[in-house]
């Protein structure tokens, strides 16, 4: 491999040096003919630019057949103009359309993009308080459905592009930073949910220029394998010519839970426990458990970051540190980042360039969801009667609910992540239009979890030590052509090529029985219970091109192709192709339209390809999926003896998921842009769907992986900014909407072996959820809660009779379950509201989602009338007795014997998850340097802001459930819209300011 | 322009040379498993694959005490002070089939079948000179023995017992060959309870001739397969099978060898590996991490000592001991922060580490016991013999043929004392259902309810089963 690279950094060293040169002067300004300083002037379809200066003057140095000369600043039109030995140039006020958009492997107008693109800009992210980028993202793009999935701190966000993409193959985007495609496999989970913790926690939110999220075959296709999830490209900010500006943040806040459970106090629950269950005896004594485990919630963020340049280098360094602690007590988490990005152009023929980034998260974690050791479910369910505190004042040692004032104050629940993300590049002109560029990037993760228990809270203590690395590396290299043929006909090409590869390890060390809970660790168990190391590797070697072609500025036309070859993939199927092919028309530079003065713009584009998914069983898991194992070690062990034992069958067919992918939209510029629309629809095509193909579990395993079922997601998106009012006294209101509705559906399972339902539907099981042929991917089957007899205070069920009619029933059996709803949104999406005079602005920001259902398993307990060992929900109080018989009653009477079924699942557990949210609203004063006459400093802003301080639920959950924003499993496609006292979203108030000098 | 043609070609064929060169490295394998041919590659690799076997058996869901724990839950030895919904439904007999304990049971127990299938099918040609005919026989059997043990298992919970209606009731599939293996996708069809009698008989039969007596270490005299497990395990089958006779000649195939397997002198004979365990799986502290959602002692203990502590001693059950005098209760219990009495058996809540006694000497003394009393026309003194060598041990008299009016009173007896004997070892279900009486005197599910035949003493067939297709009937009750 070294060699290789030596004789191509030869090579181009040797194209280089014969090219010839011309030098070209000129200056920019505004349409005020005022001096513009750091607009930026690069030679049309090259690298090779410069800056202007303080006067807005500029020297560069062009090569003789360069015959454009492209000149841009943010905020204004980019200019193209031909070159001239002087060149003076006027830039006019942005047109929206002409911003840059990032996309694979390059950049593309996005007036001339055939892909569908949302870029979200950095600023719009900005010093939201939440530690992770796709909370932040939320509601920002249309289609780009966002999920919460808990309030607990690290936690990570359900993120679906266009629906769901896969069965049992993972569902996530492909998030790629600077060009790096993140590690984001789960490294470690919630404690006590199957959900992976946010493996971009380590991603500071300031550092970030823009984020476009690539939506079609026609932008994702150029990632092969790994597009179909769509691709979400983060780019980091970079330095700018000019005085060098430094900018300082700070932002104070403090949360508590949007929602709470309302449960008995110890006299309702005594009172409940002896009324309907008659129970006798009961201690006398009480405890505000809820109230000891909560408290309120603090983050603290302090950010410094300072960027400059000259013409030949740029740099931004970038630090930040949050502070953060949860609603909850026991949960805190800290981020520590810091980078450094800069460019440097070291002759006319060579730039080079490195973004790097280096960071901490620090946690002091909790248990959440299905775990008793969890703060908030204990707080609901500790018995109430039951105290923490001995006469003496010391914890005391409590039954199958822990003493959770004993765990958050005597254990360690520690988890430590570092990570460093870089790249560096070189880049070479190598002729006209032409360029390579070979780039070398990182992305190093390392994660550390340390776990002590004292004596009290598991018996004679217990301790354990995880430290797992995911070290990945790739390289890329690309070469870039670029034509002018003039009156907008030009043709570009990129082609390249990729190796990466990444190898995870981890270590994990147990023990039990200390000495004293002083000792903390694991070296001073008595006992090692586990001793486990691992390694897993996967490499992905790929080969892709892209022609873009434009003729006339009126039609646009652009091919993608990729290559892939996959470690992960059967030796039958590890190389596979991927395409796409799209054209986009603008109408509106047809001489008809163009001097109608209305219209800015108007463009229709098609699109129409194949992209894969390789996330077989999500990640790592999946690595080997293809072969037949018998898996070794501590697992199949016995009384001292290596030990073998079967856990895979071969399938050496295996291979990728593959989606064709077809789009169109129109959009519209209108009124000198006062109003931008964009629509699109879409139908996207799934087959050779990654299943876990059920198996008989009579043959010893449960799954095989198979490519089998094909599946439809077809959707439309509508997008629109306007600008409402903009006055010229300087008062100012914009909206942005965005909306989106996606239907899933599983067109065929058609194969042997698939279940099939009594009425002949085919199914693939996932508990009370089930991917259903002919219905979507997570449909609830449940039996339909009729309610309560108010004659009898029986609690009733609608069933089927042998025939299948439907009938009154007592009782909860598993033949009387049916299909009552899905788990996934009709629509949804987000609102935003601007109000702006002179430096005040008021932003309001409204997040959507209508249609889903949510099945709240904590009502499982927190509702079941026949247990007597948790403490209940007040509405329990109101059960069917002769005394409450007038029909209110809620709750069967005690003497039924549907009680006992009460808490079984049925749809009595099912809610409308549909609500809109205020996801944000601040207030914000801008003061600029200026106005003061002074220069002391450039800007300063204060503001106050709230996160999800209202949030309007559907009906039923009031007195009875949480929060609608919920998936206590995380990203699965599968396990949608359900909930396990998952911890609700935090609602935070803060207050901040950011002076930039 | 020649010149950039050049260049073109150059750095076409790097880029198509580092292509090549990268492909080479996708052929990666995993590094913590095998490939099914490396598993019986060589005797080494072989004989973990048939630990492997042993190693399957020991989890939670079989005879890591789920099996017994349901059997527990069903009958009346214990109180159910837990939280899992899926044992509460056992508890008050509202399973249905889509209980997530019971479909573990069934898979995990699979799972131990097909790993001894493939070491049936694949150990007798493994290509390695080493590797003796003798041996390869030993691990045939060992994996014979233990699939007779895992289809005994299955049977009890899903099928009906022998004695209704002789075996004529739906049991379980047979599956005899490693075929998931090759990843195809297999539907057997439901086995009669007495054909899947027939095949743990087949196997046992079998692997008797080809096993050892003993090992070289007490963990795997005590802990593998050997001649005096198969005589155990036979005496019991044919105990449930009502085949008196041959339980009292297989019970004599351990109560024979009186060096290997003996009565214990007191009760500190748990986890021991002594002369009392004839068949025990091997619990070690590293075992947690694959039971660690429970293990018998995680059940049988008090919460506070890190358990679960889900199975207090019922009522019923103390009443059934004397309480003055019975070592068996006198000294094996303890008190629980509730205020609830639960067992010594399996003192290590924090690691599960209690080997789960499978087969002890004193159940072939008691089946033998029970065989002679139910083979005798008069009242046996042979059986009261072999019973007093229990009681003596208990503290408590001996007892004498005048005490018994008739044959069946001593065999209540018996049956009396296989409970207090065996408590929380997983028999008394089945001891109950083999002799046709309820699993419960009082309480929901009492009499009619939890008699032989009725519909919820079986076990639901996993709905999942159903739903995919196979041709497994459920049992009456469940559809």
């Amino acid at each position: 491999m070294k060699k290789v690279l030596l004789l191509l950094s030869m090579t181009l060293l040797a194209i280089s040096s014969v090219l010839a040169q011309k030098t070209v002067t000129g200056k920019v300004s505004d349409d005020k003919g005022e001096a513009m300083v750091g607009a930026s002037i690069v030679a049309k379809g090259t690298t090779n630019g410069t800056v202007t200066d303080a006067n807005g003057n500029f020297s560069l140095s062009v090569q003789k057949d360069v015959t454009t000369l492209v000149i841009s600043f943010v905020g204004f039109d980019v200019v193209e103009a031909p070159v001239k030995d002087v060149m003076n140039i006027t830039l006019a006020e942005n047109k929206a359309l002409n911003e840059v958009i990032v996309v694979g492997y390059g950049t593309q107008s996005q007036r001339d993009k055939v892909s569908s693109v949302a870029r979200i800009d950095g600023s719009d992210i900005d010093n939201m308080p939440v530690v992770g980028i796709q909370q932040m993202l939320q509601g920002q793009a249309a289609g780009v459905q966002i999920v919460g999935t808990s309030g607990m701190l690290g936690a990570n966000a359900a993120v679906k592009i266009r629906g769901v993409g896969s069965i049992n193959a993972g569902g996530n985007p492909l998030y790629v930073v600077d060009g790096v495609p993140l590690n984001d496999d789960a490294y470690s989970f919630q404690l006590g949910s199957s959900t992976a913790l946010n493996p971009l926690v380590n991603l500071n939110p300031n550092d970030i220029e823009s984020i476009s999220v690539l939506k079609d075959a026609s932008g994702t296709a150029i990632y092969g394998s790994r597009g179909s999830n769509g691709v979400i490209l983060i780019t980091t900010k970079k330095g700018k010519v000019g005085r060098n500006s430094v900018s300082v943040d700070y932002y104070t806040g403090s949360s508590k839970p949007s929602f709470l459970l309302d449960m008995m106090n110890p006299d309702q629950y005594r009172k409940f426990l002896t009324d309907y269950q008659g129970a006798t005896g009961l201690a006398a004594t009480g405890y505000d458990w809820q109230k000891a485990l909560l408290k309120t919630g603090r983050i603290t963020n302090y950010g410094i970051n300072m960027s400059g340049g000259t013409e030949k280098t740029q740099y931004y360094i970038g630090g930040s540190y949050v502070d953060q602690s949860s609603y909850t007590i026991g949960n805190t988490l800290n981020q520590l980042s810091g980078r450094l990005n800069f460019t440097h152009r070291a002759s006319d023929w060579l730039k080079v360039g490195a973004n790097i980034s280096l960071s901490r998260v620090v946690s002091d974690r909790i248990y959440s969801d299905n775990s008793t050791f969890a703060p908030l479910t204990a707080a609901y369910l500790q018995d109430p009667t039951i105290e923490p505190f001995d006469a003496s004042g010391a914890y005391k040692r409590l039954g199958f609910i822990p003493n959770l004032l004993a765990i958050e104050d005597l254990s360690v629940t520690d988890y430590k992540t570092r990570r460093t993300i870089a790249n560096a590049f070189l880049e070479f002109n190598l002729a006209p239009g032409l360029t390579f560029k070979t780039d070398w990037g990182i992305d190093q993760y390392n994660t550390n979890e340390t776990f002590r228990f004292p004596d009290i809270v598991s018996a004679s203590g217990s301790g354990e030590r995880i430290t797992r690395d995911d070290n990945k590396w790739l390289t890329t290299n690309t070469l870039n052509y670029f034509k002018d043929f003039g009156k907008g006909t030009e043709f570009r090409i990129v082609a390249g090529q990729s190796f990466e590869t990444s190898l995870y390890e981890d270590i994990d060390v147990a023990g039990s029985g200390f000495a004293a809970d002083a000792l903390r660790n694991v070296i001073s168990a008595a006992t090692k219970t586990t001793t486990e190391a691992t390694r897993s590797e996967w490499a992905l070697n790929s080969f892709f091109v892209r022609p873009t072609f434009r003729l006339n500025d009126k039609y646009s036309a652009e091919v993608s192709f990729r290559r892939d070859g996959s470690s992960r993939f059967g030796a039958n199927n590890r190389f596979g192709n991927f395409w796409s092919i799209g054209g986009a028309y603008l109408i509106s530079n047809e001489n008809f339209l163009k001097n109608v003065k209305a219209i800015q713009n108007i463009k229709v584009k098609v699109s129409y390809g194949l992209v894969g998914n390789d996330r077989i069983s999500g990640g790592r898991g999946g690595n080997f999926a293809s072969l037949g194992l018998y898996g070794s070690g501590i697992l199949s062990d016995y009384s001292g003896l290596a030990g073998l034992r079967p856990t895979q069958a071969a399938n050496p067919d295996l291979r990728w998921e593959q989606t064709y992918q077809f789009n169109t939209g129109l959009s519209f510029d209108l009124f000198k842009n006062r109003i931008s629309v964009e629509a699109e629809y879409y139908n996207n095509n799934v087959k050779d769907l990654l299943l876990d193909f059920p198996l008989s579990e009579v043959s010893g395993l449960t799954s095989i992986s198979r490519n089998v079922g094909k599946m439809n997601n077809t959707g439309v998106e509508l997008s629109l900014n306007t600008i409402n009012i903009q006055t010229a006294g300087g008062f100012r209101w914009t909206t942005r909407f965005n909306i989106a509705a996606n239907q899933n559906k599983i067109t065929s399972l058609d194969v042997p072996g698939i279940a099939k339902d009594p009425e002949g539907n085919r199914f693939l099981d996932n508990g009370i959820l089930r991917a259903v042929e002919g219905k979507s991917v997570a449909e609830f089957y449940l039996s339909p809660y009729k309610g309560i007899n108010q004659t009898n205070g029986n609690a009733e069920w609608m069933g089927k009779t042998s025939t299948g009619a439907d009938t009154i029933v007592t009782s909860v059996r598993a033949a009387d379950r049916r299909y009552v709803g899905s788990a996934l949104p009709k629509f949804f999406g987000g609102f935003t509201n601007v109000l702006s005079y002179k430096g005040f602005e008021l932003n309001t920001f409204l997040t959507f989602s209508a249609g889903n259902n949510v099945f709240l398993g904590e009502l499982n307990f927190t509702e079941n009338p026949a247990n007597n060992t948790f403490n209940k929900s007040k509405a329990l109080l109101n059960y069917w007795s002769e005394d409450n018989k007038s029909g209110a009653a809620t709750f069967p009477a005690k003497t039924s014997t549907s009680r006992n079924f009460f808490a079984s699942n049925s749809t009595n557990q099912m809610l409308d998850g549909s609500y809109m949210r205020l996801r944000n609203v601040t207030l914000s004063y801008t003061l600029r340097g200026k106005q003061l006459g002074t220069k002391a400093f450039e800007s300063a802003r204060i503001y106050v802001s709230g996160m999800n301080l209202w949030t309007m639920r559907a009906k039923g959950w009031e007195g009875r459930a949480q929060d609608p924003e919920v998936s206590d499993a995380g990203n699965s496609n599968v396990r949608q819209g359900r909930s396990f006292f998952t911890p609700p979203q935090a609602q935070t108030i803060q207050v901040g300011a950011s002076v930039t000098f | 322009m020649k010149k950039y043609i050049k260049s073109f070609v150059i750095l076409g064929s790097v880029l198509c040379l580092l292509t090549t060169a990268c492909n080479d490295q996708l052929n990666l394998q995993p590094e913590q498993s095998l490939s099914p041919s490396a598993a019986f590659a060589n005797e080494l690799a072989a004989t973990a694959s048939l630990i492997g076997v042993y190693s399957f058996a020991q989890e939670l869901n079989v005879f890591g005490s789920v099996p017994a724990i349901i059997g527990d839950f069903q009958a009346d030895n214990v109180d159910f002070v837990g939280s899992f919904p899926t044992l509460q439904d056992i508890k008050t007999y509202i399973q249905i089939s889509d209980n997530a304990t019971i479909r573990s049971a069934w898979s995990n127990h699979y799972r131990v079948i097909l790993a001894a299938n493939a070491v049936i099918k694949f150990a007798p040609s493994v290509d390695d000179k080493g590797y003796t005919d003798a041996k390869k026989k030993q691990h045939v059997a060992e994996a014979k023995f233990m699939r007779a043990l895992t289809y005994f298992s299955l049977v009890n919970l899903w099928g009906q017992p022998f004695t209704f209606q002789n075996g004529a009731t739906p049991g379980v599939p047979i599956v005899t060959t490693p075929d998931a293996l090759d990843g195809k996708a297999i539907l057997p069809a439901r086995n009669s309870v007495a054909e899947v009698y027939a095949q743990i008989e087949k196997d046992l039969t079998e692997a008797s001739p080809d096993l050892p007596a003993t090992y070289s270490s007490a963990d795997q005299t005590r802990g593998r397969a050997t001649k005096g497990a198969v005589a155990g395990l036979l005496s019991r089958l044919y105990l449930y099978k009502g085949d008196n006779a041959k339980a009292i000649t297989s019970a004599d195939g351990v109560l024979g060898a009186t060096t290997l397997y003996n009565l214990a002198a007191n009760y500190s004979f748990f986890d021991q590996n002594g002369v009392e365990d004839v068949f025990a799986i091997q619990m070690t502290i590293g075992d947690n991490s694959r039971t660690g959602s429970g293990g018998w002692a995680s059940f049988y203990n008090p919460a506070e000592k890190g358990a679960r502590g889900d199975c207090p001693m019922a009522p019923s059950l103390i009443a059934a001991f004397d309480t003055t005098s019975d070592k068996r209760y006198t000294t094996m219990r303890q008190l629980g922060a509730n205020k609830r009495f639960y067992t010594t058996k399996f003192p290590d809540a924090v690691n599960n580490s209690d080997n789960a006694p499978i087969i002890r000497t004193t159940e072939v003394l008691l089946n033998k016991a029970e065989a002679l009393a139910k083979s005798s026309t008069t009242v046996s003194t042979d059986a009261i013999t072999l019973v007093n060598r229990l009681r003596t041990r208990a503290g408590l008299a001996a007892l004498a043929a005048a005490d018994f009016a008739t044959p069946q009173a001593l065999v209540d007896a018996i049956l009396d004392e296989r409970r207090k004997e065996l408590c929380f070892e997983g028999h008394r279900r089945m001891d109950l259902l083999r002799n046709g009486k309820s699993l419960r005197a009082t309480g929901v599910g009492a009499g009619a309810l939890s008699a032989p035949g009725a519909t919820r003493v079986v076990m639901p067939i996993p709905q999942r089963e159903i739903d995919l297709g196979a041709a497994l009937p459920q049992n009456a009750g469940y559809q």
